[in-house]
């Protein structure tokens, strides 16, 4: 009997965790060397006292229900393991890391001697685990923060390479790709035509020569704006270069596009820019007719601006 | 007989069972929180992954932040207790069971624990000792969800054919309630289908 009682002993003192007996009011009964080598109390000066002279800071009205549910149910019931600790504090001397200065603890409380109201009360350091749990949270944090940055500047990248700078309006390799896409799309449903218009602001080189490049901008700029609001939602406008603006416009005929390209025309000519004053525009104008081809589009369109300048200029010449 | 076999007389017996078990929880409760509480008529039923995603949807409304506690039981008959309990019940607990007005976070989470134990020990133990088996319950963890999607898709992935055994459970004076999930599947169900055979046949003897 009293070497069973001598290996219980050597087993009770040799357990990785902390382990103590306690009973319904809250005496110490047992109190394993883990728990004296990491409290600096000894069973000696605990044994047969209250727990709370020694940690008056825990909630007794909750343990005292735990130990009674406990031994009413004959089952375990534990301690929330998140961050607060609810139970004892113990110090936690990892020099390595400082995230956490005391012990988490996983307490489980389990029945033991149910006739005479004592439970076991096991504790677990898992402070390893919560500090594992709490990096990883903080580098999720980071990396969602990243992604976000990341994703801001991929969507500013993607505008900034299809965006004129001045203008805001596509620029040339966005319009190329689009009529591209558009030429395409006839080819699938000969149904669905459409046309282009291509504009060139007169005289734009006296008003640089004029007025300065600052005022030739505010010129481009406002230009751009008043085609932007004048043409059909679902028509691509994009800036060619220079003080050339190309139209596509989808769904139209000749008599449609050419009324689109006067409607651009008039808005122009009816435009007042402060510290300017008035400017026109000349239009070309040409609609896709069958084996047409970028470059064989793009020739008529032209072709008719030349002979909208030619013809005396702020005028709409179709191809 | 497959899993998904499990045939009505068993739901039927299983029904019964967690009755009793639901009854001993309320009294256990009543005993050692001198609460009252009544708890809803449980829904069984055999569902598959889809099934309990949807069953989940529709019991519990999307709006809410729920403290959604989880804990493991095991033995010859084991599976996944769920309680879920609304931000304001759990504060109502918090408050009830600590006796402070304003329950830190610390208490909040602590007492749903307590109440999950209370909960899972009684209707489980009960459950699995009237089929004359034992189980041993594992560490609760307890979080803080945002709307109705209380289990992630990996863990509905790892299960498969499942039981779910579903109830409400309201104290009115002190106004708490929540949700009781209890899950089980695969090997597990054919274990507990057995047992319920192992009971028919006492009962009939």
């Amino acid at each position: 009997m009293s070497e069973n009682l001598e290996y219980c002993t050597i087993v009770f003192d040799s357990l990785e965790n902390g382990t103590l007996i306690i009973d319904e009011n809250c005496i110490v009964w047992a109190w394993n060397k883990w728990l004296e080598i990491n409290t600096g109390i000894s069973s000696e000066s605990i044994i047969g006292k209250s727990l709370e002279l020694f940690y008056p800071e825990i909630n007794y009205r909750g343990f005292q229900r735990k130990i009674r549910t406990t031994l009413r149910l004959s089952t375990p019931t534990f301690y929330d393991a998140s961050l607060s600790n609810r139970f004892i504090t113990i110090p936690r001397n990892k020099i390595s890391t400082s995230l956490l200065t005391t012990m988490q603890l996983q307490v489980t409380i389990s029945p033991y001697i149910a006739e005479m109201q004592r439970v076991m009360v096991s504790i677990h350091d898992i402070s390893d685990l919560h500090e594992l749990k709490m990096t990883l949270q903080q580098k999720m944090a980071e990396i969602v923060h990243l992604n976000t940055i990341l994703t801001k500047d991929r969507k500013r990248i993607e505008i900034l390479s299809i965006t004129d700078p001045l203008t805001k309006l596509y620029n040339r390799q966005k319009l190329n790709d689009v009529l591209e896409m558009m030429l395409l799309r006839r080819h699938w449903n000969e149904e669905n035509s459409f046309g282009m218009i291509i504009t060139d602001v007169d005289y734009f080189k006296k008003v640089n020569d004029t007025y300065g490049h600052q005022v030739g901008d505010k010129v481009l700029i406002a230009v751009a704006n008043i085609l932007s609001q004048t043409i059909r939602t679902g028509d691509i406008l994009a800036r060619w270069g220079g003080e050339e603006f190309v139209v596509l416009v989808s769904d139209v005929d000749k008599e449609k596009i050419c009324f689109v390209a006067e409607k651009l025309r008039t808005a122009i000519e009816q435009m007042n820019i402060p510290d300017m004053g008035t400017i026109t525009a000349s239009f070309g104008v040409s609609l896709f007719v069958e084996g047409d081809t970028d470059e064989t589009l793009m020739y008529r369109s032209d072709l008719a601006l030349y002979r909208a300048k030619k013809n005396g200029r702020n005028r709409v010449e179709f191809s | 007989m497959q899993a998904s076999e499990f045939s009505d007389d068993h739901l039927d017996i299983l029904k019964e069972l967690m009755n009793i078990a639901m009854g001993n929880a309320t009294a256990s409760i009543a005993d050692l929180l001198q609460a009252f509480g009544t708890m809803h008529i449980p829904y069984i039923s055999v569902s598959d992954l889809n099934g309990l995603k949807s069953f989940i949807e529709e019991t519990i409304p999307n709006d809410r932040q729920y403290y959604v506690t989880k804990q493991l039981f095991g033995g010859m008959f084991g599976g996944e207790f769920i309680f879920v309990m609304t931000d304001e019940s759990a504060v109502n607990l918090g408050n009830y069971l600590y006796d402070i007005s304003k329950p830190e976070r610390a208490d909040i989470l602590d007492a749903v624990v307590e109440l999950t134990n209370i909960l899972s020990a009684t209707i489980v133990s009960r459950l699995t000792e009237e089929l004359n088996t034992k189980v041993q319950f594992f560490v609760p963890s307890t979080e803080l969800v945002e709307g109705n999607n209380l289990i992630g898709l990996a863990e509905i992935l790892d299960y498969h054919k499942i039981i779910i055994v579903s109830t409400q459970m309201v104290f009115q004076t002190q106004n708490i309630s929540g949700y009781i999930f209890i899950l089980t599947k695969g090997e597990m169900i054919e274990r507990l289908r057995h047992l319920i055979d192992q009971k028919l046949e006492e009962l009939y003897a």
